[in-house]
C-alpha cells in the first residue's frame, strides 16, 4: 500500500492513541455538559407542566441532547489547532515541500481523531433511539448521515480557514474560541433552533452552523419532515461549496506568504 | 508586606503581557469582537428559556440571569489566571524555571509568568454587564450586594488557588492539561444553573469535591433571600478553607516538581 | 564557612521518578509505563569561590542541570545541603533571587515580540533599580556589547548572538552577585561569543560577580578559571584548566611537515592523530621529546618544519569522557 495518505492516517491513529487519555477526558467532559442540559430541560418541562416546547416533547428534547452531543463529537475536528501549530513551529515549510497535498494531510489527521469516536457514538445513538421508542425510517437514517458528512466537511473547512489566519496573529486560539462560541449557539447545541424567537431562527436556519447539530439530530428524531430533507442537503452543499472557494483562495495566499517569509 | 509586593509584581507582568498581546493589531480587533459576542453567549440561553416557558421553578428571569452570569464571570476569571495548557507545558519543558527564579512567591511566579487567557477576558466584560443589569432589576439592598461582591472576589481567589493545585496534580499524576480544562468547563456549565436541579449527589459534588457551590450557588441564594444568611458565613468560611488547603497542598506538591531532568 | 566561598555544595543527592515508555507494540501497551527511579545527582560536593568564573561541563543527562536547579532553589536536594551566599536556595529562594542572575537559552527572559529595552525596563521595575543607576548601567552594557542598534528592535527579529547579548544584559542590570549561564553560546556567532566573554571578564573584575557557566562547547571553557566536570551524577573533575591538562593532557601534540611523509614511521613515536597532504599530527608522551631517535627524525632532511604544542582542550576533554566510559 503505497498511498501516503493511508500511511499518514495509520500514524495519526497511533499518535492519537498515545494521547488518547487527553482525548477521552475532553470527550467525557463535553458529554457531561450535554447531559447536564437534560437535567435543566427536564425541570423546565416538569416545573411548567409543559408537554411541548418549540415542537419538542420532553422525550424528544432528551433524545435531542444525547444524540446532538454525539453528533457534535463526531464532526468536531482539531483542524485549526493542527494548522496553526504547524505555522508557529515552522513545520509547515517542511510539509509544503513534501510531495503530498498538505491540505489533504491535515484533513486526514483530523479524520483520524474522529474515527476513534465513531463506534461508541453509534452504539449510543442506537440505544437511545430504541430506549425512547423513537422510530426511524431508512430515509431518515441515510439523510442523517449525509447531513453529518456535509456538516463535518463544513466544520473542517471553517476551522482550516481559521487556522490559516494564524499567520496574521500569534495564534488562532482567540478566533477559535470565538468560532466555538458562535457555532455552539447557532448549531443548536445549546437548544434546538426552533426555540429561538422567529427573527433569530429565521437567520440561523440559513446559516451553515445548523448542520453541526440541529439539522441531523432533528432529522433522526423525526422533528424535521422528510419533505424538507432535500432543502437541507442542498443548503448544506451550497455552503460547503462557498466556504471551500474562500478556503482555497486563502490557502493560496497563505502559501505564498509562507514561502516569502522563508520559514 | 509580602502580599503587596507579589501583587505589584503580578500587575507589572500583566502590563507587559498586554503590551506584547496588542503588538499584533488584528489580535486587538479579535479581542473586541470576542468580547462583544461574549455578551450574546451569556444572554441568549437564559432569555430564550424564559420566553418560551416559565423557566426554572422558583427562579425568576433576572434571578437566573444573575446566577448564570456570576458563574460565567467567576469561573471565566479563574480561567483568565490559569490556562492549564500553558502551565503544564511550562512544567513539562522546564520553561517554568525561568519564572521561579524571580524574587516572589512561587504561586505568584507561576500565575504571573504566563499571560493567561487574554482573549477570554474580553468575554467576561459581557458577563459583568449582565450581572449589573440583573442586580439593577432585582431591587436588592445595597449592603447585601456589597457583601455579595466581596464574596465573589473571595470566590475567585479561592478557586484560582484550587484550580492551580488541580492543574499541577493533574500534571504530576496524569500528565494531562486537558483534565483541568474539562473540570473548568463542567464547573462552568453546571454552576450556571441552580445546583438543586441536578439531584443531591451532583449537588454534593459541587459543594464538597469541586466546591464551586460556595463561590456561586450558595452566596446567590443568600443574596436572593432563598436561604438563611448564616449560609453566607458558611460560604465565606468554606472559601477560606479552600484557599488554605489549596495553598498547603500546593506547597507540598511543588516539591515533587522536577522539571525536564538532565 | 570561609568568607571566600560563595557556593557550597555538600554531599548532595537528588532522585527523579521517570516513566519509561513501553516499547512493546499494541494499542493498550502504551498505557502501561514503568516508573523508574533515576539518580540525577549522586553525592556531589564542591566549593565555588567568590569572583571566580567556573565552567560546569557534562553531557546531557549528566546531572549538571539538576545541580544548577538545586543551586537556584528550584529543586530540593534529597540529601545533603547547598549554601549560596550564606542562604539556603530552596528555603530562601526569594532573598537569593534578588542577588542572582540567570541567562537561560538564547532569548531566555526577553519578551519575544517586544524590543529588548522593554525587558530591561521590566527588570528595572521588578528589581527596583534606581533610575539613575539603571541609566548608567544600561549605557555601559550597550557600549560594551555593541547593542546600540539592537536593543530597540523586537527580540524576534534579532540574530541568536544579539538575543543572547540582550539576555545577558537583562540578567546583569540588577548587579547580581552570582550569575548562572546555561549553554549561552549555542548557535551564537563568533564575535558575539567574544563580546560575551569580554563582558564576563569585566564584570568579574569590576563588580566581583561570580559566574557559573554550564556548557559542552569547549571554547567556552577558555574563559573559565575553574572547571568542574560532571558525569552520571558524579563529580569527576574539579580544578583549574591547567590541572585538567596536566592529568589528561600530559602528552604533547607534534605537527610534522614533510614532503615525504611515507618515509617516516610515526607509529614508533606515538599515536597518529591526523595525516593530510604534507602534514602529520601525532600525540607523543612528554618523554619522547628527549628521545634521541625522535629528535633525529625531526631534524632530518625529510622534515622541513615541525611544531610542538599542548593538546587542545577539546582533545583533553574527549580523553576525559573516554575515561568515564572505560570506568563503567
Amino acid at each position: 500500500m503505497n498511498n501516503p495518505y493511508i500511511a499518514f492516517f495509520k500514524i495519526s491513529i497511533k499518535d492519537n492513541i498515545a494521547y488518547f487519555k487527553d482525548y477521552l477526558i475532553s470527550t467525557i467532559g463535553r458529554l457531561l455538559t450535554y447531559i447536564l442540559m437534560i437535567f435543566v430541560w427536564n425541570i423546565i418541562y416538569l416545573g411548567g407542566h409543559l408537554s411541548e416546547i418549540g415542537g419538542f416533547s420532553l422525550m424528544q428534547i432528551d433524545a435531542y441532547f444525547v444524540i446532538g452531543s454525539a453528533v457534535f463529537l463526531i464532526i468536531d475536528s482539531m483542524n485549526d489547532r493542527i494548522l496553526s501549530d504547524d505555522i508557529k513551529t515552522g513545520n509547515i515549510a517542511k510539509s509544503l515541500i513534501k510531495p503530498v497535498n498538505y491540505v489533504y494531510m491535515v484533513f486526514v489527521e483530523s479524520l483520524a481523531d474522529n474515527v476513534l469516536v465513531l463506534p461508541p457514538v453509534i452504539i449510543t445513538i442506537m440505544f437511545v433511539l430504541y430506549y425512547l421508542g423513537i422510530s426511524t425510517s431508512m430515509l431518515s437514517i441515510v439523510t442523517f448521515m449525509i447531513i453529518m458528512l456535509i456538516g463535518y466537511a463544513i466544520i473542517n473547512v471553517i476551522q482550516f480557514i481559521i487556522g490559516s489566519l494564524a499567520i496574521y496573529t500569534t495564534s488562532a486560539f482567540g478566533m477559535s474560541i470565538l468560532f466555538m462560541n458562535v457555532a455552539s449557539i447557532f448549531s443548536g447545541a445549546v437548544m434546538p433552533l426552533t426555540f429561538f424567537p422567529s427573527y433569530i431562527s429565521n437567520i440561523t436556519l440559513l446559516l451553515p452552523f445548523q448542520m453541526f447539530t440541529y439539522v441531523p439530530t432533528s432529522i433522526l428524531i423525526g422533528i424535521i419532515p422528510s419533505s424538507a430533507y432535500l432543502y437541507y442537503i442542498l443548503l448544506g452543499l451550497l455552503w460547503l461549496f462557498a466556504l471551500s472557494i474562500l478556503g482555497y483562495f486563502l490557502w493560496n495566499h497563505v502559501k505564498k506568504k509562507i514561502s516569502s517569509v522563508g520559514g | 508586606m509580602e502580599l503587596i509586593e507579589n501583587i505589584k509584581y503580578f500587575i507589572l507582568c500583566q502590563k507587559y503581557h498586554w503590551k506584547e498581546f496588542f503588538i499584533y493589531r488584528l489580535q486587538g480587533l479579535i479581542w473586541v469582537i470576542v468580547g462583544s459576542f461574549g455578551v450574546i453567549f451569556t444572554y441568549i440561553p437564559v432569555t430564550i428559556i424564559y420566553s418560551i416557558s416559565q423557566g426554572i421553578p422558583g427562579w425568576s428571569y433576572f434571578q437566573l440571569l444573575l446566577l448564570s452570569n456570576t458563574a460565567g464571570f467567576t469561573i471565566g476569571f479563574v480561567w483568565y489566571f490559569i490556562v492549564p495548557w500553558n502551565i503544564v507545558n511550562g512544567m513539562r519543558a522546564g520553561e517554568l524555571d525561568k519564572y521561579l527564579i524571580r524574587p516572589f512567591g512561587k504561586i505568584t511566579c507561576i500565575l504571573s509568568g504566563y499571560p493567561g487567557n487574554l482573549t477570554g477576558i474580553a468575554g467576561l466584560i459581557g458577563s459583568l454587564l449582565l450581572i449589573i443589569y440583573s442586580l439593577a432589576n432585582l431591587k436588592l439592598q445595597l449592603l447585601s450586594i456589597a457583601i455579595f461582591v466581596f464574596g465573589m472576589l473571595l470566590g475567585i481567589a479561592a478557586l484560582v488557588m484550587l484550580f492551580l493545585l488541580i492543574t499541577i496534580l493533574a500534571y504530576l499524576f496524569m500528565n494531562s492539561a486537558q483534565f483541568t480544562n474539562s473540570m473548568l468547563n463542567i464547573s462552568w456549565s453546571a454552576n450556571s444553573y441552580p445546583l438543586g436541579i441536578y439531584g443531591s449527589i451532583i449537588q454534593l459534588i459541587f459543594t464538597l469535591v469541586l466546591p464551586i457551590g460556595f463561590a456561586v450557588y450558595y452566596p446567590i441564594q443568600v443574596l436572593l433571600g432563598f436561604i438563611n444568611p448564616i449560609f453566607a458565613i458558611i460560604s465565606i468560611f468554606g472559601l477560606l478553607v479552600i484557599t488554605a488547603v489549596s495553598k498547603l497542598g500546593f506547597d507540598k506538591v511543588i516539591k515533587s516538581y522536577s522539571s525536564g531532568g538532565g | 564557612m570561609n568568607n571566600d566561598i560563595v557556593i557550597k555544595v555538600d554531599r548532595v543527592m537528588k532522585k527523579y521518578k521517570v516513566s519509561e515508555s513501553n516499547s512493546k507494540k499494541g494499542l493498550f501497551n502504551s498505557f502501561k509505563r514503568k516508573k523508574v527511579i533515576k539518580v540525577a545527582v549522586r553525592n556531589i560536593s564542591l566549593n565555588i569561590k567568590k569572583g571566580s568564573i567556573v565552567a560546569l561541563l557534562g553531557k546531557n543527562g549528566s546531572g549538571k542541570s539538576t545541580l544548577i536547579k538545586m543551586m537556584t532553589g528550584i529543586l530540593y536536594p534529597d540529601k545533603g545541603r547547598i549554601i549560596v551566599d550564606e542562604l539556603s536556595p530552596y528555603n530562601d529562594r526569594k532573598k537569593l533571587a534578588l542577588k542572582m542572575g540567570v541567562v537561560l537559552g538564547a532569548h531566555g527572559q526577553l519578551y519575544w515580540n517586544l524590543p529588548a529595552i522593554d525587558t530591561f525596563n521590566f527588570m528595572k521595575s521588578m528589581y527596583k533599580i534606581p533610575e539613575k543607576e539603571f541609566e548608567k548601567r544600561l549605557k555601559l552594557y550597550i557600549k560594551m556589547l555593541s547593542l546600540k542598534d539592537v536593543y530597540k528592535k523586537p527580540v524576534r527579529t534579532l540574530s541568536l548572538g544579539e538575543q543572547m547579548k540582550c539576555n545577558f544584559v537583562a540578567s546583569m542590570l540588577h548587579n547580581p552577585k552570582i550569575v548562572f549561564l546555561d549553554e549561552p553560546t549555542i548557535g551564537v556567532d563568533l564575535p558575539s561569543k567574544f563580546a560575551l566573554k569580554e563582558a564576563i571578564s569585566i564584570a568579574r573584575e569590576k563588580l566581583g560577580t561570580t559566574f557559573l557557566l554550564t556548557t559542552h562547547i569547549v571554547e567556552d571553557i577558555e574563559i573559565a578559571d575553574h572547571v568542574i566536570v560532571i558525569n552520571k551524577g558524579r563529580k569527576e573533575f574539579d580544578g583549574t584548566k591547567k590541572e585538567l591538562e596536566r592529568i589528561f593532557g600530559d602528552n604533547r601534540v607534534v605537527e610534522i611537515y614533510s614532503t615525504n611523509l611515507r618515509q617516516i614511521n610515526f607509529k614508533r613515536y606515538g599515536r597518529i592523530m591526523q595525516k593530510t597532504g604534507d602534514m602529520a599530527k601525532i600525540e607523543v608522551k612528554p618523554s619522547m621529546l628527549k628521545n634521541k631517535e625522535f629528535l633525529k627524525m625531526l631534524n632530518s632532511r625529510h622534515v622541513f618544519d615541525y611544531r610542538v604544542s599542548e593538546p587542545h582542550l577539546s582533545y583533553v576533554l574527549s580523553k576525559l569522557y573516554k575515561s568515564f566510559d572505560k570506568k563503567k
